[in-house]
C-alpha cells in the first residue's frame, strides 16, 4: 500500500527531518507514528501525501513509483487518501455539508444526487447528520475534527492519514475520533495515525495490538522492539 | 453516533456497502462517464462565475478601488472614442472633398453620356453620381463666380457635361482614389479627371493617426489593468491562502483553485468597463444641452452623440480579458 525506501528529507536551513527511512504500511493496516514535537513525523506524513519531496529515496503507493511523479498527477493520487489535521482544516465560511462534500466536487466524478448521498453517508457516520447546516465555529473541537474526518472519507479512500488528530479535543471526544478512525479501518481503510500522546498510543496499541513507529532524530525504528 | 458498522441506517447505504468490502487499495481513478465530468467541470465554472463577485466583497475596499482605476483608464479610452465618433459627424462634410470630377469632351451625344451614367452607376466603388448638365454647370458659375456679365457676353454655352462621383467609404483611400482616378480617366468621351489627392492623402493619415493612437492607448490600458487586477488578485490570494491549501489537500489540480481567481479578474474588468461606460455617457449627457447648439453652429443638425452598444462590447471584451490575464499572471505563478 505505501512503502517508504530510504527516504531522507533534509530542509535548505540544513536541517534533517528524516534520515534514511524505510517504512511499509499495508493495505487495511492501521499503524500508529510517535515521536517527539520536530521529530519528523509531519514531514513523514507530508511526504506520503505527496505534499513534500524527499531529498533522497523512494515513495511507493500502490506499488507505483511517486517520487518524482509530475505535480499534475498528484491530485490522482491525493484524492485516494483522506487526511486529517491536529488544526482540522475546515473552510470556516462553508457549512459542515459543504465541507464534507469538497473533496467529492473537487473530484468532479459524482452527480449532485450522488454527492448528496454520500456526504449524509459520511455525516452519519460520524454522528453529525443534525449539525449539517451549522459552519465550524459553532461546533465543538470535537466535532470539528469529526467533520474533518467525515470529509477524509467521504470519497472512500484506501488510506487515511491523521496528523494528532486528537490533540485538540477532550479526552471524550479523542476516545470518539480513535473509535471512529478504527471503525474505517475495520471498513478496509489503512489507516496511519500520529500522535505524541503516549496514554493513547499505550491504550490502542496494548489492546488492539496496533504496531507503534517511533521517528527520533529522523531515525525510525518499531516501538515495540 | 453509530457504533457498530451493522447499524446504519438507510442514509448510510453507501458506507456500509463498503463493510463487506476487502482491504483497500491505491489504484486506477474512479472512472466516470465524459457527461458527469463535463457536468462536475461546467458546474464549477458555473459557481466560481457566480462566486467571483463574491469574493470581491471579502475585501470591497481593493475591489472598490481596483473597479475605480480601471474605470478611470477605460473613461479615458470612451472618452477619446466618443470625441472621435463626435468628431467624425462634425466633419462628415468634409468627406465630400473626397469627390471626383470628370469633365467630358466637348459636344459630346447625349446618348454618349446616357451611356457613360449607366456605366458609372454600375461601378461598385462609387456612390453617389451627379450629372451635371452644362446649363446647370452655367447656372452655378454665374451664381458662385459672380461672372454674370462676362458669361452674357458667350454666344454658346462652352461648359461640357460633368459627373460629380463619390466613392463609397471604403473606397475613399488615397491609393484607391487614384486608381479610381485612374480607370475613371480611360473611360470613352472622357476629357479629363480632377481629384484633390492631396486633401485625401492628407485626410486618411489623420485618421490612421488616430487609430494608432488609440491602439497604443488600448495597449497601455491592457498593461494597467494587467497590473492592477494582478495586485488585487495577488491580496485575494493571500487572503485565502488557507482555503487553497484545504483544497490541495482534498486532490484539487492547480486548474481548480485557480479558476475562481480567474473569474474574480474577469468580474473586476467588467465592472470597470460597466463603470467607464457609463462615466463617459453621463459626462456628455450633462454638457448635450450646453454643447449642441454650439455644434449646430457649425454644422446644422448635429447633435452630440452618447456611446452606444457599439463600443460598449468592445470595452467589456478588452477589460474583461485584461482583468482574465492579471489573475492568470498571479494565479499561476503564486501556486494560488
Amino acid at each position: 500500500m505505501v512503502e517508504l525506501q530510504g527516504i531522507t528529507k533534509r530542509y535548505e536551513d540544513g536541517h534533517v527531518a528524516l534520515d534514511n527511512v524505510d517504512f511499509r504500511l499495508r493495505s487495511g493496516e492501521f499503524a500508529f507514528l510517535t515521536g517527539r514535537s520536530g521529530a519528523g513525523k509531519t514531514s513523514l506524513l507530508r511526504i506520503i501525501s505527496l505534499l513534500e519531496r524527499p531529498s533522497a529515496g523512494r515513495v511507493l503507493l500502490g506499488g507505483d513509483d511517486v517520487t518524482r511523479i509530475a505535480a499534475r498527477n498528484v491530485p490522482r493520487w491525493r484524492r485516494q487518501m483522506g487526511i486529517v489535521f491536529q488544526d482540522f482544516k475546515l473552510l470556516p465560511k462553508q457549512t459542515v455539508f459543504e465541507n464534507v462534500m469538497l473533496p467529492l466536487q473537487v473530484a468532479g466524478t459524482y452527480t449532485r444526487p450522488e454527492m448528496h448521498r454520500r456526504v449524509r453517508a459520511a455525516l452519519d457516520k460520524v454522528g453529525l447528520t443534525d449539525h449539517e447546516t451549522e459552519y465550524p465555529h459553532e461546533l465543538s473541537g470535537g466535532e470539528q475534527q469529526r467533520v474533518a474526518i467525515a470529509r477524509a472519507v467521504v470519497s472512500r479512500p484506501a488510506l487515511l492519514l491523521a496528523d494528532e488528530p486528537t490533540g485538540s479535543v477532550d479526552p471524550e471526544s479523542a476516545r470518539e475520533i480513535m473509535g471512529l478512525l478504527q471503525q474505517f479501518n475495520r471498513v478496509g481503510v489503512a489507516v496511519l495515525v500520529a500522535t505524541h500522546d503516549s496514554q493513547l498510543l499505550d491504550m490502542y496499541s496494548r489492546q488492539f495490538g496496533y504496531p507503534v513507529w517511533e521517528l527520533e532524530h529522523g531515525a525510525l525504528s518499531d516501538a515495540r522492539q | 453516533m453509530s457504533a457498530d458498522l451493522g447499524q446504519f441506517t438507510d442514509a448510510t447505504a453507501t458506507i456500509r456497502a463498503d463493510a463487506g468490502r476487502s482491504q483497500r487499495s491505491f489504484g486506477a481513478p474512479q472512472s466516470a462517464s465524459v457527461g458527469v465530468r463535463l457536468r462536475g467541470y461546467l458546474r464549477h465554472h458555473l459557481s466560481c462565475f457566480a462566486a467571483g463577485i463574491g469574493r470581491l466583497g471579502n475585501s470591497p475596499g481593493h475591489a472598490i478601488g481596483s473597479c475605480l482605476a480601471i474605470g478611470l483608464m477605460l473613461a479615458v479610452a470612451l472618452g477619446l472614442v466618443a470625441i472621435v465618433q463626435n468628431a467624425r459627424n462634425l466633419f462628415a462634410p468634409l468627406s465630400q472633398l473626397s469627390q471626383i470630377s470628370l469633365y467630358l469632351k466637348s459636344e459630346t451625344p447625349a446618348e454618349n453620356v446616357a451611356q457613360l451614367e449607366q456605366r458609372l452607376r454600375a461601378m461598385p466603388e462609387l456612390g453617389q453620381i451627379e450629372h451635371v448638365t452644362p446649363d446647370a454647370a452655367l447656372a452655378e458659375l454665374k451664381r458662385n463666380a459672380d461672372l454674370e456679365k462676362a458669361i452674357s457676353t458667350l454666344a454658346t454655352n462652352p461648359l461640357p457635361h460633368a459627373f460629380v462621383v463619390l466613392p463609397k467609404m471604403e473606397y475613399r483611400g488615397a491609393e484607391q482614389t487614384k486608381s479610381l482616378r485612374d480607370v475613371l480617366s480611360a473611360l470613352p468621351d472622357v476629357e479629363a479627371v480632377t481629384v484633390d489627392l492631396e486633401w485625401v492623402t492628407r485626410w486618411q493619415t489623420g485618421i490612421a493617426w488616430v487609430y494608432r493612437l488609440v491602439g497604443f492607448l488600448a495597449a497601455l490600458l491592457v498593461a494597467a489593468i494587467v497590473f492592477n487586477v494582478a495586485n488585487t488578485i495577488r491580496l485575494a490570494v493571500e487572503l485565502r491562502r488557507d482555503e487553497a491549501q484545504v483544497h490541495y489537500l482534498v486532490g484539487a489540480t492547480r486548474a481548480y483553485v485557480r479558476r475562481p481567481y480567474l473569474y474574480m479578474g474577469l468580474w473586476l474588468g467588467v465592472l470597470g468597463s460597466l463603470l467607464a461606460w457609463w462615466a463617459v455617457n453621463m459626462a456628455l449627457y450633462l454638457v448635450r444641452d450646453e454643447m449642441n447648439p454650439l455644434l449646430a453652429s457649425y454644422v446644422p443638425g448635429v447633435q452630440l452623440q452618447l456611446l452606444g452598444w457599439e463600443s460598449l462590447v468592445p470595452a467589456l471584451l478588452l477589460s474583461a480579458f485584461a482583468g482574465w490575464l492579471g489573475a492568470f499572471s498571479v494565479a499561476t505563478g503564486r501556486r494560488a
